[in-house]
Order: C-alpha cells, then sequence, then structure tokens
C-alpha cells in the first residue's frame, strides 16, 4: 500500500498543467487548465465553457462553447471553436403548451470552406398551422443560407453566437406567424477546409 | 472567471449507487473519484444521502490537495430508458462539496436523453411486486 501510494505522488509530480487559451474569434483569452504528463496528450481534448464565462457577460449563461485543443506551445494549449449548444434546461424554458416549436437543420458552407450545421429552432406565440410551420421552417432556412453565403466562419459564428443570425430569422418570419422567441440552438463543425485541414498536422508534431 | 484551478464534478446518482468523479476542465484526466460502496459496508446505503455527503467530503479533501477551487457540477441520473431525475444522493452530494470549501460553478444536468430508443423494463404491464 505504502508502495503504492509513492508512486502515484511520483507520476502526479511528472504532470504539467497547461493553459487552454480559447480561439482568435473569442479573444485569445486563457480560461481553463488541464494537466497532463504529455503536451502531446492534450491535442484533441474537448473542453466546454459558456460565453457568459467568456465574455463576463452573465445573460450569455445558456449558450455553451465546445473548443477542441490542436496545438500547444509552452504551457499554453490553442483551441478551435468546435460548435456550440444552448443548455438543455434553457431550451425547456422556451418550451411551452399549446405554441410551436419549429426546428430547422440547415447546412451552410463559408466563403473559407467550412461547412457548419445550424440548428435554429423558432417558438411562437400560439400553436401554428402545418403549414404555416412550414412556411417558417422554409423562410429560416433561406435566411441562414443567404446570410451566410458572404460570411467566413468567424463572422458566422459571431453572428450565430450574439444573436445577430437569430434576430435576422425572427424579423422575416414574424409577418408569417407572431414568434415568442428564436434561437440557434445548436451549431456543429462538420468539415474543415481540406487544404487548412493538411497543414498543421505535421506542424503540430514537433510543437 | 474566477481565478485558481477549476475542474468538474461528474455526478451520477441512481437509485442503487452514486458515483463522483472530479476530473479537469476537459474530462480527460480523472483527479479524484469515489463510490458508495468505498464508503459503506452495506449495499442497501450506497445510494443514500449520507453516504453521498461523506463521499464529497473524501473527493473534496482529495482535490483540494491536487490545487482545485471549485468545481463545475454535471449531475447525471441513469437515463436512457430508466429514470430521468438524479437519484437521492446527488443533491446532498453537491451541497457537501460546497460545504468541505469547494466553490461551485455551474450545475448542469448531464443525463442522457435518447431520442427514442429501447423500450424500458418492467413490460406491457409494468413492475409487478
Amino acid at each position: 500500500m505504502a508502495r503504492r501510494s509513492q508512486r502515484k505522488a511520483d507520476s502526479r509530480k511528472a504532470k504539467l498543467w497547461y493553459k487552454v487559451v480559447s480561439p482568435e474569434m473569442f479573444g485569445r483569452a486563457p480560461f481553463g487548465e488541464t494537466i497532463a504528463n504529455d503536451p502531446e496528450r492534450i491535442v484533441g481534448r474537448i473542453i466546454e465553457t459558456t460565453l457568459g464565462d467568456l465574455t463576463n457577460n452573465f445573460s450569455k449563461q445558456n449558450t455553451k462553447l465546445r473548443f477542441r485543443v490542436d496545438r500547444v506551445a509552452g504551457d499554453s494549449a490553442y483551441t478551435k471553436f468546435l460548435g456550440h449548444e444552448m443548455t438543455t434546461d434553457y431550451v425547456r424554458s422556451l418550451v411551452k403548451r399549446r405554441t410551436s416549436r419549429i426546428d430547422t437543420i440547415v447546412d451552410v458552407t463559408t466563403t473559407d470552406g467550412y461547412q457548419v450545421r445550424i440548428k435554429p429552432s423558432c417558438f411562437t406565440v400560439k400553436r401554428a398551422r402545418a403549414n404555416q410551420v412550414k412556411c417558417i421552417r422554409e423562410l429560416s432556412k433561406k435566411v441562414i443560407l443567404e446570410k451566410s453565403k458572404s460570411l467566413d466562419l468567424n463572422q458566422l459564428i459571431q453572428d450565430v453566437v450574439l444573436g445577430k443570425l437569430s434576430l435576422e430569422i425572427y424579423k422575416e418570419a414574424k409577418m408569417i406567424y407572431p414568434l415568442r422567441r428564436v434561437e440557434v440552438r445548436k451549431t456543429e463543425i462538420i468539415t474543415e477546409p481540406s487544404t487548412v485541414a493538411a497543414a498543421p498536422a505535421p506542424a503540430a508534431t514537433p510543437a | 472567471m474566477a481565478e485558481g484551478k477549476w475542474g468538474i464534478a461528474h455526478i451520477f446518482s441512481s437509485f442503487n449507487n452514486t458515483l463522483i468523479t472530479i476530473t479537469d476542465l476537459t474530462g480527460a484526466e480523472t483527479l479524484a473519484k469515489i463510490s458508495g460502496g468505498m464508503v459503506v459496508k452495506a449495499a442497501r446505503d450506497e445510494s443514500s444521502p449520507y453516504t453521498a455527503m461523506q463521499m464529497a467530503m473524501q473527493v473534496a479533501e482529495a482535490v483540494k490537495d491536487k490545487g482545485i477551487v471549485g468545481v463545475h457540477v454535471k449531475v447525471r441520473a441513469p437515463g436512457g430508458n430508466r429514470q430521468r431525475s438524479p437519484g437521492p444522493g446527488a443533491q446532498a452530494a453537491i451541497r457537501a462539496l460546497a460545504r468541505a470549501g469547494l466553490r461551485i460553478g455551474r450545475i448542469e444536468d448531464a443525463t442522457p436523453i435518447p431520442h427514442d430508443g429501447t423500450k424500458p423494463a418492467g413490460g406491457k404491464r409494468g413492475r409487478r411486486v
């Protein structure tokens, strides 16, 4: 028993703490730590935080952001944006009886070649008819496709996370049926541009 | 965010047991873990709130040694086709973590919810005891 505890202490000493740094679009600020005995092991780890924590804005606590570590330099681990999601309890608080919740799933390609899946939800004031629901769904798809045509990933994510995109959908879709709320519930990055994906892979190994 | 190192406390709480695992923020490195059976002898006590309290105290000590000042909590019930609401140990564990001097950040529900899955155990007429 004594020998085992000693060995444990040794392995812990060998491990170092690394600062996790947010991607450029979120200010390149350190926001957390992770522990490892080998910097290579950190690459690929996924860390979750809220927008409220990153921006010190308390009203944005409901937006969770997912980052993946893709490069380690010294004691900082640099991350890439992976997607965002609204917390389940927040989405559940928006869902009410006798109203419609209109989910849409849209795949868009940004100007810099990222394929992103965007999942907005519209919440109506009262229950909408099926064809109105259909209309709103088609409209929000159209708005997103049109808007994202001219945006790169950075701008798109800013728009999504700060609520500009949902505002745009709201403006258009309220003509069809009065809406209570529009939120982009989730985004996922599906594929990265192949040229960029190929470049950092060999660069990461020596670092 | 507050200074100092933070971790995540994954609390799994069912009717039969409570598990507390404290990891770093990525969830890749476990800093301390404990289950009901490591604290009490009787199997029926593994899920009790009192056990959860003792467990939380032990883990908190272990984690504070490693320099953690606070934790975000992810509470999880069995989920799937079983209960969606956490068992009796969850609340006691969170409270005890706070009492033990760890700061509590976000508390979040991490119960796995199926988008339709298998039929729950018990058959058509329910569990007959």
